[in-house]
């Protein structure tokens, strides 16, 4: 069987980012890391800017254990995952 | 280039003056419809803390505000805010944008937003490819309808 064959049989998730949504296959053994890695590029975000950003379970607090399987970290399929800035703001202090 | 009504664009000096009070800095966001890329049709006000030289919005908001317009099928397309006097992208701005995505625009308006309402020596930049910020012309960056 191909993996494009076998893909869709794979759980799924939904991200949000900026209001916009994208689904997301996993695996049973992917890391929370690989996850937010594979969001971050369906959105466009570029390399440079992941470190401000992190992926939330749908209680919009909890974030997605990077080192962990999926699963383990609290990652249910169909279900709407967050991926938004630790830490927005800005203003004329350097 | 964002397009957005009069309307909207005074709300957001309204929201900057008097949540600023001319004496801390403020930020609104603009979004449009997800199918307009280039239409502003509403202005948000963040959860956020202030002071005279920062600000910053609530995390937690950003992701109830995003699940909120995806309902509606709104996205983010500028983030506006103000400093105390000369306008222009700080290592701040430039740090913790909101969006990170090519294209977002940023605007800085200068002196607390309390001179008139209009762009005069308002400064914009737009997220590059790279999500760095690349300076635009703030009259190439959004047309005010009447």
């Amino acid at each position: 069987m191909s993996s494009e064959t076998a893909a869709p049989s794979r759980p799924k998730i939904d991200v949000n980012y900026n209001a916009l949504t994208e689904v997301l296959h996993f695996t049973e053994h992917e890391h929370g890391h690989a996850l937010f890695e594979h969001a971050c590029k369906k959105f466009g975000i570029p390399r440079e800017s992941r470190a401000e950003l992190a992926l939330y379970l749908p209680d919009n607090t909890t974030e997605v254990p990077a080192d962990l399987p999926v699963e383990q970290g609290g990652v249910k399929p169909d279900t709407t995952l967050i991926l938004r800035p630790r830490g927005p703001g800005g203003g004329a202090r350097e | 280039m964002i397009t957005l009504a009069q309307e909207v664009f005074e709300d957001s000096f309204e929201h900057l003056r008097a949540c600023g009070a001319g004496c801390r800095e403020c930020v609104v966001v603009w979004a449009g419809p997800a199918h307009q890329p280039d239409l502003v049709d509403e202005v948000i006000h963040p959860r956020h803390t202030a002071s005279a030289v920062a600000y910053d919005i609530d995390p937690q908001w950003v992701g109830e505000l995003w699940l909120a317009l995806a309902d509606r099928g709104k996205t983010l397309r500028a983030q506006v805010h103000t400093h105390p006097g000369p306008a222009y992208h700080s290592g701040r701005d430039d740090t913790h944008g909101l969006v990170h995505t090519e294209g977002f625009v940023s605007i800085v308006i200068p002196r607390f937003a309390v001179g008139p309402v209009g762009i005069a020596g308002a400064f914009a930049t737009t997220r590059t490819a790279t999500g760095g910020w690349s300076e635009i012309n703030v009259t190439d960056a959004i047309s005010v309808l009447p």
